[in-house]
């Protein structure tokens, strides 16, 4: 077997160059980066800060795996109840890798919106509730709960 | 550079090992073997784990911080590991082939500092075990699955591990001695079914420069100073085809061997290192596995009320190193003490009985990752998808759509989830027992002294497969998140 097109015989090289191009390349990147991340929308000031959401009941309580019930409330400034928002509320357990759930929230008048879902295991779920607003500004709101499990 | 590699005096000769001729060399397939071959070959793959790798680290701090809607979480504990364990199923070692850590190599080699040889009392696998119990632990006190800023960090850390290290030494000890990933794919890589070897042994039998480990003008030689000639394991193989790109005569083959041949021949290292790196991998499974469903909050409970141990840390440290450390360590001990007094053959040293049969654990560990980082893959693969539209349209690109899907979640009907569940650990078991029988009959043994030698290290896995199996059938549990700032 004889030696491959443009084989060059010698050892690895140690072959040095100038620190301060590496240094300036990271950083360049480094840069770019924080730029780049400042300009995220989820970085930048919500739509509609003044928007609350209120869970008025959810069942069963407390919570446990199986179907469930959420009827929350939208309200604004003094209280205000918000209605003819489109809002669809998002299920996620906070480990990266589990079965997420959209479910669309049914309005039902003087603030109040209702929709179903499943808690699918026991542990930490993350709820968001997204939302446009009728004059076009959207929200998003995150809730926390806790599904006990076998060992309560 | 430093001192040369080694090809030292106790390696066996090249011409000394009988090789059936190579088959399939996937280094010759038309386009695919010309691209691994290709001198810029390992590079494309590195540049897109790298972009990956940079997504992880700007998503991950700068973008939202719930975990299933950032791509840093998403892709480093959901796709990172599905893809690896199936890649290390059906190919082998890809990750470290296309490893974005080592990419910066090049860079810290220019700074490069000193360029000295790894401490020869660290030349082992004990900082990998260490660095694998570390990562798993923070992984379990931090919740490092919940966090996309802390596991951004996690992926600095790597890339700042690998350049100081490669900045400071003269080979690639970061790959070889430290990195807890590379262990990890090392460990299972032995059960992979493609190998580096040589085309024709007489080739290298004449070669004079040895390029494959000591490089060319142009390429380097083996990072982890493999001599492909005496390769005869994946163990530290990376899979970067340097010795392929270096050999002049175009002699290193990619091809597949036999299933489960390096388990099954007697060429497992008698080494405590490897003995120990190999049990404890399958026990790290098995606890991972358990910090998953409810039991763990139990023993939570009890080690706070009987102990008085308040901090979740110094629990999860004490749980780790009892189920990680010390099981292992009594499996290894005891396993071999045991084969020794059943097979009444008293002039067995315990580190060549615990080597015999250490490799039976692969089969097992393998069968155990499977069924864990397979049920992510399966329930969340699709997941990435709906993370990266909501990304672009963080960014105000709407390329992917203009809402993301996040119903889209499951790559596979959740029914069939726990079945393949089952289907993986008992795979394990069996093909650990069959790595057992095979180690156990061998030549200048009867079988009766094998099987008696066996019987402790197949109780072991019988054990082990019980427990795998109920963790597996318990409901999944994640609790203990809303402290670290999850929103």
């Amino acid at each position: 077997m004889g030696l491959k097109p443009g084989y060059r015989p010698g050892r690895r090289s140690g072959e040095r160059g100038n620190p301060s191009q590496v240094w300036f390349a990271v950083l360049l990147m480094a840069f770019t980066l924080l730029a780049l991340g400042c300009t995220r929308r989820s970085a930048m000031t919500d739509q509609a800060p003044e928007i609350q959401v209120e869970v008025v009941e959810l069942q069963p309580d407390p919570p446990a795996v199986g179907e469930a019930m959420l009827v929350f409330r939208l309200s604004g400034p003094q209280s205000a109840p918000v209605t003819g928002a489109t809002v669809s509320l998002t299920t996620d357990m906070t480990h990266a890798g589990m079965v997420s759930a959209v479910a669309d929230a049914k309005d039902e008048g003087n603030g109040l919106y209702r929709t179903t879902f499943e808690w699918t295991m026991a542990g930490d779920w993350i709820l968001t509730v997204t939302g446009t607003l009728d004059d076009g500004r959207t929200f998003r709101r995150v809730l926390q709960v806790n599904v006990p499990g076998e060992g309560g | 550079m430093g001192a040369s590699p080694s090809i030292t005096a106790d390696q066996p000769r090249p011409g000394s090992i009988y090789r059936p001729p190579v088959g399939l060399d996937v280094l010759h397939l038309p386009l695919l073997g010309r691209l691994l071959r290709w001198r810029w070959g390992r590079l494309v793959f590195q540049v897109f784990f790298f972009a990956v790798a940079g997504l992880v680290i700007y998503d991950g701090l700068t973008g939202p911080q719930l975990a299933p809607e950032n791509s840093a979480t998403v892709l480093a504990w959901v796709h990172y590991r599905g893809f690896v364990i199936l890649a290390l199923l059906l190919a082998g070692n890809l990750f470290c082939f296309g490893c974005p850590f080592t990419l910066p190599r090049t860079l810290a080699r220019r700074l490069s500092l000193a360029g000295g040889r790894w401490p020869s009392p660290l030349r082992n696998k004990w900082v990998s075990i260490g660095g694998l119990f570390l990562i798993f632990w923070l992984y379990e006190w931090l919740d490092l699955w919940a966090s996309p800023w802390l596991t951004a960090w996690v992926a600095v850390g790597y890339f700042l591990g690998s350049f100081v290290l490669e900045a400071l030494f003269a080979e690639s000890p970061f790959c070889k001695y430290v990195c807890p990933l590379g262990a990890f794919n090392f460990v299972y890589a032995t059960a992979s079914p493609l190998q580096i070897r040589p085309r024709e042994a007489s080739v290298c039998q004449t070669c004079v420069g040895k390029e494959c480990v000591n490089g060319s003008a142009a390429v380097p030689g083996c990072g982890t100073e493999l001599f492909v000639p005496t390769i005869q394991s994946n163990m530290d193989c990376t899979f970067c085809l340097d010795c392929a790109r270096a050999c002049p005569y175009d002699n290193v083959a990619l091809s597949p061997r036999a299933p489960l041949e390096e388990l099954t021949h007697d060429r497992w290292p008698a080494r405590w290192d490897m003995v120990f790196l190999v049990v404890a991998l399958t026990f790290f499974g098995i606890s991972n596995a358990f910090g998953m469903v409810s039991p763990v909050y139990a023993v939570h409970t009890w080690m706070a009320q009987a102990l008085g141990l308040e901090s979740d840390g110094l629990r999860l440290l004490l749980l780790f190193g009892v189920l990680n450390l010390a099981l292992p360590a009594l499996v290894v001990f005891g396993g071999a003490g045991l084969s020794r007094v059943l097979s009444k053959r008293s002039d067995q040293p315990p580190l060549q009985l615990a080597s015999r049969y250490a490799p039976a654990f692969v089969a097992m560990g393998f069968g155990i990752w499977l069924a864990h980082y397979g049920f992510h893959f399966a329930i969340a693969g699709l997941t990435i998808i709906p993370v990266m539209q909501s990304f672009l349209l963080d960014h105000g690109l709407a390329w992917l759509g203009s809402r993301p899907d996040w119903a889209m979640s499951r790559l596979l009907p959740q029914t069939w989830i726990l079945p393949m569940q089952v289907t993986a650990v008992l795979s394990g078991f069996f093909v650990a027992l069959y790595v057992l029988s095979r180690r156990a009959l061998r030549p200048g043994t009867t079988p009766a002294i094998g099987f008696r030698e066996l019987i402790p290290w197949a109780i072991v896995l019988l054990l082990i497969t019980i427990a795998s199996l109920s963790i597996f059938n318990l409901p999944m549990e994640m609790r203990g998140t809303f402290n670290i700032g999850v929103r």
